[in-house]
Parts: structure tokens; C-alpha cells; sequence
């Protein structure tokens, strides 16, 4: 007879959690249509090397004000914090993955942690893919130099860095929005949309999301000092804060 | 420790305007075979939800074997939730993996054991199963848990006739062996009237009727014929 006092105590182990959070929910699509996809990466990769060669041949370009197309990178986090979170009702797996024997702040810390990481790959290949084209056709236009090249090197982890250390932000945000979506709480949405347009315009009006497209090296000019830590620690704390809130939402107030 | 399984008092859960439970005492032994009968709307769904603590009471007490339920309670009790789905990238060999990692009791061999049974291939992809075998999947992941209690909810929906009376087959011989205590709510009432030691029929969101299946019957013939009776 299975008895209460018979089961052993378990504990869901975190890592193998982000694990088959962090997992490609869409692996049958790549696979049915194998050969599109090829042939759009292909298609890419072609126009990637036909505009590098040609922006390079005109002369004078400057490949370092590129680095700020990943502008729309955290963007881009909050969108796949939503997602990633959402799947687990759209692909109606949402019972298996809430009765978990873990506490809910375990599983929303999981997924904030997969998109976090999945984030970082992609910055990473994002990261790649300017590197490669701006010593392409800094190497085409004839002025690649150790200079030149450290120099735009230099400037991208400096931009890299700002991004990063307000990615966690937009991660939590995005998870917390879509358990928002699926609670009680729904009405909330428009409430957390006009603090973060607040936000937005407080930032903007002091210029601290300004970027200067005259000044290609804007993010050069940026040096990271004790203070600055400041604001970096503030964002893992409210991250911390938004990633407990959307377990609070999961526990008390879903609408199923 | 508590003889009840489960035990709830004066549960009440509304959804708006809609009441799915309204005061809702039910008392269950454990080593119960038990059907939670009831209409579409009935609020058997919304009484699973609150055992495995996916949705809370607005009023009443709940208890299981004891204890208040949560993510605590939820290593005892094995759920089908309704209308689930599987990771569809996930073939059963995975599932079966991800079940060993994640959810307590869970006996691989078991579960290959089931699998056999149920003639389900362990190297076929959830997303390319059909409705049948996925279920089939779902249901073998709880089946294969060494736990007290089994909540599957509607796990018939959907499924042809010989699937279905494969997983009956399997519920019989599985839950026969070591007798946790089983909610089931289905509507295919003839085929899984033999699996229940008691019903519990719900109207809406109270308990109509409750018994041993037997003196049910006894007293008012088939579970089909006393479900008509409670919705004329």
C-alpha cells in the first residue's frame, strides 16, 4: 500500500529545470522545412556579404555606429520572456509544468534564467556577426589596422556592457507580463505599460537612453566607475523583485 | 496521519458571476477507486485544480491526507491534468526521462512496462503522436508514479474506442496493484463504471449524490441511468 510516510522527500533540481526551459519548444519546424531554411540563411548570408563589400568599396565608412543596430536587443528579451512563458498554455502544458512539486518562485526563476541565458547566446552570435563585418569591410576598404580594429573591438564590449547590464530587466519583465496575462491580475497590463512608459520618459529626458548618431563613438565615452555599480545592482534587485511577483501572481492568482 | 485522502469543507470557487463550486463537503477514504461524475460545468475540473493547488477556494477548507494543498502536497499525488498536452519535441523516451527527473515516485521500469502494454513506441515524437497515443503517453506518466494519489482528469477525451478501452485495461491492471486512491472524472460512464469503489456525482458545483458504486447501483441502477435521472 502506498502510504504518505513511504515517498521519499524530493527536490526538483534547478539546473535540469532551466534546462528543458532553455530547450527549443519549435524543433519540428526547423526540421519539416530543413531546406527553407537553408536557403533563407543562405540567401543572408549572401546579402550580409554583397552590402559589407559595397559599403566598404564606397569608402569613408565607419563600421562602429553598427554596434548600436542591438539597440533592440532587450526588446527583443522581453518578447521571448513572454513567449517562452505563454508556451506553457498555448502548447497546453501549463498543468504539467504549475503542479510541479517545486515552489513557484523555483519555476518562474527557471525561466527568467533559460530566456537570460538564450539571451546571451543570441547576443553573443549577434556580437559575432558585427564583429565579422566590421573587420570585413574595414579589411575591404583597405584600412584595417590593429588600431582601427581594437578600437572598434573596444567600443562594442563597451556598448555590449550597457546592454548587458540592464538585460535581466526587460527578461523579468517579460515573464512577469505574460503571468500577468494569464491571472486574475490581467487588468494590471495597461498599469505596468504606463510605468514603463514613465520610466521611458524619465530616462530619455535626462538623455540616458540617448544615442548621439553624430558621435559614432558615443559608447567609448561611457567608463564604467564604482557608482555605476550602483544602478546595475538595482537592476538584478528589481529583476529579483518582478521574477517574485510572477510567482506570486502563479500562486494566488490564476484564472484557470 | 489522516485516513482521509482527501477532505474538503464548505469549498466555494467562483469564476465571475459563475459559481463552479458552491459549498462543497466531500470526505474521501484513502484506497478508493473513485468517480467524480457530473455535466460539463459541474466543477469536477475546478475540484482538481484546488487539490493540486493550480487555483485556491475563495472559501472552505481543503485537506489532503492532512495537509493544505500546494507544491508540498503535490509530490504525493500523480495528475492528469485536463486537456493537457506533451512537448511535442519530446519523444516518449524523453518523457519518460523528464518524469524521472521531475516528479517523485516515478518508476521507469513501470513505465516501460506500461508502454508494452499500451503498445506505445518510446522512440516516437509526442508531436507526431496521434490523440490516442499522446494520451496514452500522459497517462502512463502518472500510472507509472509511486504516489497515494491519482487525479486524472477527462482522461478518456478525445479517444477512440479500442485506445480507450486499452487504457481502461491498464487502469484496471495498474491500479489493482498497489492501491493508491484514484479521482477520475469522465464522461464515459459504461466503459469506466467497473474501475469505482464509490462515485460523486456533482450539479452544480454540490454534491448531488455520493456512495459506494454498488449500493448505487443498487438502489438506482447504472451510472449512466442515475446521471439522466440527476439532469432531468
Amino acid at each position: 500500500m502506498r502510504t504518505v510516510d513511504t515517498l521519499p522527500e524530493h527536490r526538483i533540481p534547478f539546473w535540469a529545470l532551466v534546462r528543458h526551459d532553455f530547450k527549443r519548444r519549435r524543433g519540428g519546424f526547423l526540421r519539416t522545412y530543413r531546406a527553407w531554411v537553408l536557403a533563407y540563411l543562405a540567401a543572408v548570408c549572401v546579402i550580409f556579404i554583397v552590402l559589407a563589400t559595397y559599403v566598404a568599396r564606397i569608402g569613408g565608412f565607419d563600421p562602429r555606429p553598427v554596434w548600436y543596430a542591438t539597440f533592440g536587443l532587450p526588446f527583443m528579451c522581453f518578447g521571448l520572456g513572454i513567449g517562452w512563458t505563454v508556451n506553457e498554455w498555448k502548447n497546453g502544458t501549463a498543468g504539467w509544468w504549475l503542479t510541479l512539486p517545486a515552489p513557484r518562485t523555483l519555476l518562474v526563476a527557471s525561466k527568467f534564467t533559460a530566456v537570460l541565458l538564450r539571451t546571451l547566446f543570441i547576443y553573443a552570435m549577434v556580437f559575432l556577426g558585427i564583429t565579422v563585418f566590421g573587420l570585413y569591410t574595414m579589411a575591404v576598404g583597405g584600412h584595417l589596422t590593429v588600431s582601427s580594429a581594437s578600437d572598434f573591438l573596444g567600443m562594442g564590449i563597451q556598448w555590449y556592457s550597457l546592454l548587458l547590464a540592464i538585460t535581466p530587466l526587460p527578461c523579468a519583465f517579460g515573464v512577469l507580463y505574460a503571468t500577468l496575462a494569464q491571472s486574475r491580475m490581467k487588468p494590471v497590463i495597461p498599469l505596468a505599460w504606463m510605468a514603463f512608459g514613465l520610466l521611458w520618459w524619465l530616462l530619455s529626458a535626462r538623455r540616458l537612453v540617448h544615442i548621439h548618431p553624430d558621435d559614432p563613438a558615443w559608447a567609448t565615452g561611457v567608463h564604467w566607475t564604482w557608482p555605476m555599480l550602483w544602478p546595475l545592482v538595482g537592476t538584478w534587485i528589481l529583476s529579483y523583485v518582478l521574477v517574485r511577483l510572477a510567482a506570486i501572481v502563479l500562486e494566488r492568482h490564476l484564472a484557470m | 496521519m489522516s485516513e482521509l485522502a482527501v477532505q474538503l469543507s464548505g469549498v466555494t470557487k467562483s469564476y465571475g458571476a459563475k459559481r463552479a463550486l458552491d459549498a462543497l463537503t466531500l470526505e474521501i477514504p484513502r484506497g478508493q477507486v473513485v468517480g467524480i461524475l457530473g455535466p460539463n460545468g459541474a466543477g469536477k475540473s475546478t475540484l482538481f485544480r484546488i487539490l493540486t493547488g493550480l487555483t485556491r477556494p475563495d472559501e472552505g477548507t481543503v485537506r489532503i491526507f492532512g495537509e493544505a494543498p500546494g507544491w508540498r502536497t503535490n509530490r504525493l499525488v500523480a495528475y492528469l491534468p485536463d486537456r493537457a498536452r506533451w512537448y511535442a519535441d519530446h519523444t516518449a523516451e524523453q518523457a519518460l526521462r523528464w518524469a524521472e527527473t521531475f516528479l517523485p515516485g516515478f518508476d521507469p521500469a513501470a513505465a516501460r512496462r506500461l508502454a508494452e502494454f499500451m503498445k506505445l513506441d518510446l522512440r516516437m515524437r509526442a508531436g507526431d503522436m496521434s490523440r490516442g497515443q499522446e494520451a496514452r503517453l500522459m497517462l502512463l506518466l502518472c500510472l507509472a508514479r509511486r504516489v497515494p494519489l491519482l487525479i486524472l482528469d477527462e482522461p478518456f477525451t478525445g479517444i477512440d474506442a479500442p485506445s480507450r478501452a486499452r487504457i481502461i485495461e491498464s487502469l484496471v491492471t495498474h491500479i489493482g496493484e498497489d492501491g493508491p486512491t484514484v479521482l477520475i472524472s469522465t464522461h464515459e460512464l459504461h466503459e469506466a463504471e467497473p474501475l469505482f469503489d464509490h462515485a460523486v456525482f456533482l450539479v452544480d458545483g454540490r454534491v448531488a449524490l455520493a456512495g459506494s458504486a454498488e449500493e448505487l447501483r443498487r438502489k438506482h441502477g447504472s451510472m449512466n441511468e442515475i446521471m439522466v435521472s440527476l439532469l432531468r
